[in-house]
Formats: C-alpha cells, sequence, structure tokens
C-alpha cells in the first residue's frame, strides 16, 4: 500500500511537471524559414552562375558554329539547292555531301549548352516563385 | 489541424502544404520541451535540444514510413539528441538545480491562481522529483519519463531508445527503485 503510495507520487510529480516555453513553436518555425531561405539562396547562386556560363557558352558555340558553316560550305550547297532546283534529282549524293559538312559536334555542344541555360534559368525562377510564396 | 491525425500531416505535407509541418510544430513542440527540460533541466538548452530535434524531423519527414508511430519516432530522434548532448556536457549525474533561474520556476508553475501552499507543495514536488531524476541514468531517466509523463507503452519505449523490451522493463524497474528510494530518504523522519 505505502509502495503504491510512492509509485503514484511519483507519477503524479513526473505528470504535473508542465514545463510550457511560450514561442517555441514560432522560434522553430522561423528557423526552420532561415534555413530554406539559406538553402534556396545558395541554390539560386549556383543555378544562376549555371545560367550565365551556359548562356556565355551557348553564344560561343553559336558564334563557332556559324563559323564552322560558313567554312564547310554548307550554306553555299543550300543556295545551290535553291537556285537549281534539278540537283534534287541526286538527293542521295547531295544529302551525303552536305552531312559531311554540318559540324555536328559544335551542334551538339551548342544545343546541350542551351538546354543547360533554360534549365537553370527556370528552376532559378521556381526557387524565386517559391522563396516569394513560402518564405 | 487540430483533427488530422499525424499520418495525415505528414502526408499533406509531402504532397506539399507546407502549413501541414506548422501543424506538427504545434502538435509537438511543447510536448517534446516537456520531456526535454526534465532531462536537461536548463530552459536555454531544452530550447535548442527541441529546436535540433524538429529540425532533424524536417530534414528527414519525406523519408519517414508513415505506416509508423511518428509519436515514437519523434520522442526517438528527441531522445538521442538530448543524450548526446548530454554525453557533450559530461556532467551527466551531477547537473543540479543551480542550472535553473528563478524564471523557470516561475514558469514550472502554471497561472492559474492556486493557493500558497499548493504553489509551495508543488515547488518542492518540483524540486524533489528533479532531485530524484538526478540519481540514475539519462537513459534510465527518458525510460521513467516516457513512461511516466508521456504514457508510452514498454513497447513503444523499446522502439525509442533502441534496446529490446525486456531490458526497458527491467532498467524501468531498477530506476523506479532508486527513485522511491530517494523519495522514502528525503521523507524519513530525522
Amino acid at each position: 500500500m505505502h509502495q503504491n503510495s510512492i509509485d503514484l507520487r511519483i507519477t503524479n510529480m513526473i505528470k504535473n511537471y508542465n514545463q510550457i516555453l511560450p514561442g517555441l513553436e514560432q522560434d522553430i518555425i522561423s528557423e526552420i524559414k532561415n534555413i530554406e531561405r539559406r538553402s534556396i539562396l545558395i541554390k539560386q547562386f549556383i543555378f544562376g552562375l549555371v545560367s550565365v556560363s551556359s548562356l556565355i557558352s551557348t553564344i560561343i558555340l553559336a558564334l563557332d558554329i556559324n563559323k564552322a558553316f560558313s567554312l564547310s560550305g554548307t550554306r553555299e550547297y543550300m543556295s545551290l539547292i535553291f537556285s537549281d532546283i534539278s540537283i534534287l534529282t541526286y538527293w542521295k549524293e547531295l544529302a551525303m555531301t552536305m552531312a559531311e559538312t554540318i559540324p555536328f559536334l559544335s551542334l551538339a555542344m551548342a544545343l546541350g549548352a542551351l538546354a543547360m541555360f533554360v534549365w537553370s534559368a527556370l528552376t532559378t525562377i521556381k526557387l524565386q516563385v517559391f522563396k516569394t510564396a513560402v518564405i | 489541424m487540430e483533427n488530422i491525425t499525424d499520418a495525415q500531416l505528414i502526408t499533406l505535407y509531402k504532397e506539399g502544404n507546407p502549413k501541414a509541418f506548422e501543424g506538427i510544430i504545434n502538435r509537438y513542440a511543447q510536448i517534446t520541451y516537456r520531456f526535454v527540460f526534465m532531462m536537461v533541466k536548463n530552459k536555454d538548452e531544452a530550447h535548442d535540444i527541441v529546436q535540433d530535434t524538429l529540425i532533424k524531423v524536417w530534414k528527414n519527414i519525406k523519408k519517414f514510413d508513415n505506416n509508423k508511430n511518428f509519436r515514437t519516432w519523434i520522442f526517438s530522434v528527441a531522445t538521442n539528441t538530448t543524450i548526446d548532448f548530454l554525453r557533450k556536457r559530461k556532467n551527466i549525474n551531477f547537473s543540479s538545480l543551480d542550472d535553473i533561474d528563478d524564471q523557470n520556476f516561475d514558469q514550472t508553475i502554471p497561472d492559474t491562481g492556486p493557493l500558497q501552499n499548493e504553489l509551495f507543495e508543488k515547488q518542492e514536488n518540483i524540486e524533489l522529483i528533479e532531485k530524484a531524476l538526478d540519481t540514475i541514468s539519462p537513459e534510465d531517466r527518458t525510460i521513467i519519463l516516457l513512461h511516466e509523463g508521456e504514457d508510452m507503452t514498454f513497447e513503444e519505449i523499446a522502439i525509442v531508445v533502441d534496446k529490446p523490451m525486456n531490458t526497458v522493463k527491467s532498467r524501468y524497474r531498477r530506476a523506479l527503485l532508486i527513485l522511491k528510494k530517494y523519495i522514502e530518504n528525503i521523507n524519513a523522519p530525522k
């Protein structure tokens, strides 16, 4: 009986130990928002950097492709098609020759850089929208 | 948010509703604080530990299996964070009431206007249970507080502390015995 009353007393003492800290919830919510804000800023910086560098790469590669097209004579073949349509009778040979003159590697790299630019720019915008809406 | 279960709140959060996590914070911050405060007995340290706990929960909530008990998980994170903190603090078994400033005592007592002697008795009980809990290890204190304070079953506590249920039961019995002895000695007529 005596033992039980002590058990009960311990239980009651622990149960009645009502610690409350006003404002704790708001502190935690603010801290989480700070962490989110910091993380978004870092992501925005990285994606912004990727956007700028991929845009520069796209421009450089576009200029390079332009130069490559001029040197390879693809443009001359194109103008030949428009000036003398009868050349299309030999379309297979023409297609093969044109295919050889197209700078595929530079073209692929430029498209890749352009895709990278579009993706990183969109992500940066999305992050900004999220930051404004949530934080 | 009050009538929604933990699992529903987690699902809502995973589906992209940021307010759902605020619901979890509002539901668990004070409960966790009560437990952590009884472990560390310092307002600021308990605040930081609860904040760390809920940030850890927030960072890992997307990986949480909704079929499991969320309360058990949150207390397991709180327990690990608190025990890590106590290990760092080193004076695990010797933390004293000196850590608690007067403001803490004010907040300990709910402002419901009780009579002076009731207030005094309550204060005495707080001091007594704090001193008694200091005589047991943080791991045993965790078991006692979860069972007595949070009404957790031994099965749930075993998950929280990641120990077999029989170990939890025997540690609980042993710790309770130490607490009883301490209180009996204090109350024994001199």
